[in-house]
């Protein structure tokens, strides 16, 4: 037979049981009930600890709602916004490209007003490259990334994305080197990759010191890759993972300039592609970025 | 004017915000009473609490007695907001007493916000003389 | 033999840039500010080789035009859209491929060289 006490233990031990995840059996009516004033005056507590963690859930999830809506209006905001920047940067584009022959034909184009152009339009491709970022940022945050494949050679890819780098390499005193190598064929979303190359390429030259950089390409069985190796800054070790986060960046921003998006798009469109992107350096000795991906991405 | 069984909001008339505010008042020097309305809701805890600073201030050390008798368990919103009045006064609080007569479950109610403010001295009283003593002995 | 392009949108500075270089280029060109400008154009007789056509516009958009002209005759008239988003799978008829902005002359004379008809429709 059990006493008082045990059969008060009990009903206390279930109930602290229930509330921990989230339930509560006890009821005002239960507590009226209820014919020990102890018993009453525990259950109450328990009642009124039951509601504390209630209402403390609700809040959190109202909050966190909160967030989610804040991030999808953000989301939503970078999307339009870099949309709308398009067309007037469409028409910069259009014409800067048609200057030189209007100069031409007034007999004004000369060394000046062409070299002028050209940084003009450096400053174009910036600008839409600044603007292509926060697309990504956008559209990769909100899920709505998607690849097209198509029948294509990796190595033409990256080749001519070397090429393009021409003339930034040498204006900042580094050699370019691409490593040629026969044709590597597969399903490749062309732009994603040429982007992926680009943003790597762009930042060896940016963090490289002037130093050579070379850029060559390899295949592995069902994989392939590509790697972009420069001879400047290096990456700290303990850096080398977050350089890959969003808005991160491993250079201090005094010193270099951009938005800290580049490798983080680069890595979420390499791992749309089911592929890979690592980084070998050392502080002073410069990086090496490889990329591998399947040939049928 | 008698308060009613309901909470009040902002949107109480004069007379009824004096009236709420005219239930707390001060006994003797340090000591002062809080006759809890039956049904509170946050308007009336801030509007009580905001005229028991008022009442108090400049003192470094004051006591308190609530009268619990006849109000409505209060729900966790509540609750949580008596808590965070409470524990902006504690630091000047000699002692609390929580009249709550016979009310099992309003002693309860008064207990959880006691323990967790983490009251330097605390009772709860069946009357409010009773508090009164308890509150004067602290304050010696 | 003149390649006519007819350009839609609504942004003058855009149409301007884009007649402009058409016009300096070769081309023969008409404009219209949106769809139902574009529509009476093309009622009153018009026949481009191919059309230019803005997609985000105001009262008619680039899709809707599409749709007005689709099941007509106008249907066989090949179309270039241009855009600020990026191709998402294939492109309805008659839209024949996709110019993403900003896009430069190159690519410009390239997919109109690729999509113009060579004799405008009856």
């Amino acid at each position: 037979m059990r006493s008082a006490e045990q059969r008060l233990v009990e009903q206390v031990l279930q109930h602290i049981g229930e509330i921990s995840v989230g339930r509560c059996s006890i009821t005002d009516e239960m507590i009226a009930a209820e014919r020990d004033a102890s018993s009453q005056e525990i259950m109450a507590g328990l009642l009124m600890l039951h509601e504390d963690l209630e209402y403390g859930r609700q809040r959190q999830s109202a909050l966190l709602e909160e967030l989610r809506r804040a991030v999808h209006v953000r989301d939503e905001f970078l999307s339009v916004a870099s949309h709308e920047l398009r067309t007037p940067i469409t028409t910069l584009v259009l014409q800067i490209d048609d200057l030189p022959r209007l100069l031409e034909q007034k007999g004004a184009l000369d060394n000046d007003t062409t070299r002028r152009m050209k940084t003009i339009r450096r400053q174009v491709d910036r600008l839409t490259a600044l603007v292509t970022a926060l697309v990504d940022v956008s559209r990769i945050t909100s899920g709505k990334l998607s690849l097209s494949k198509e029948h294509a050679d990796l190595v033409e890819i990256v080749r001519s994305v070397a090429e393009r780098f021409g003339d930034d390499a040498q204006r900042s005193g580094s050699s370019l080197r691409f490593a040629d190598h026969e044709p590597i064929w597969g399903e490749f979303d062309v732009s994603r990759v040429d982007q992926v190359a680009t943003n790597l390429l762009s930042n060896a030259i940016r963090y490289g010191l002037g130093k050579p950089i070379a850029v060559g390409v390899a295949a592995n069985g069902q994989r392939c890759s590509f790697w972009v190796a420069d001879q400047g800054i290096g990456i700290p070790p303990e850096h080398q993972t977050r350089i890959f986060q969003q808005f991160e960046r491993a250079a201090p921003s005094t010193n270099y300039s951009g938005l800290g998006l580049g490798l983080w798009i680069s890595r979420q469109l390499v791992e749309a592609m089911g592929g890979t992107i690592s980084v070998r350096s050392a502080v002073d000795a410069g990086s090496v970025f490889t990329v591998e991906i399947p040939h049928q991405t | 004017m008698q308060i009613e069984s309901r909470p009040y909001g902002a949107d109480a008339a004069a007379d009824e915000i004096e009236a709420l505010r005219a239930r707390v008042w001060k006994v003797e020097d340090r000591l002062f009473v809080y006759d809890e309305v039956p049904v509170q809701s946050l308007f009336t805890l801030d509007l009580l609490f905001d005229r028991l600073e008022e009442l108090a201030a400049g003192l470094d050390r004051f006591a308190y007695v609530v009268d619990l008798r006849g109000v409505k368990r209060p729900g966790a919103e509540v609750r949580e907001r008596l808590k965070q009045r409470v524990d902006r006064l504690n630091p000047r609080l000699a002692h609390v007493a929580a009249v709550v007569g016979n009310n099992v479950v309003i002693r309860a109610v008064a207990k959880l916000a006691a323990f967790a403010i983490g009251f330097r001295s605390f009772t709860s009283n069946v009357s409010v003389e009773d508090g009164l003593e308890a509150c004067r002995r602290a304050l010696r | 033999m003149t390649t006519n392009i007819m350009v839609i949108d609504d942004d003058p500075d855009l149409r301007e840039t884009l007649r402009v270089l058409l016009v300096e280029n070769g081309f023969g060109v008409s404009e219209a500010a949106g769809g139902q400008e574009a529509l009476d154009l093309l009622a009153a007789g018009r026949r481009p080789n191919l059309i230019l056509l803005d997609l985000t516009m105001p009262e008619m958009s680039g899709w809707q035009f599409l749709l007005r002209i689709r099941d007509t005759d106008l249907g066989t008239i090949p179309v270039v859209i241009m855009t600020a988003r990026p191709a998402v799978g294939t492109l309805p008829p008659p839209a024949k491929e996709l110019l993403r902005k900003p896009f430069d002359r190159a690519t410009l004379f390239a997919a109109i060289a690729r999509c113009a008809s060579p004799d405008p429709s009856a």
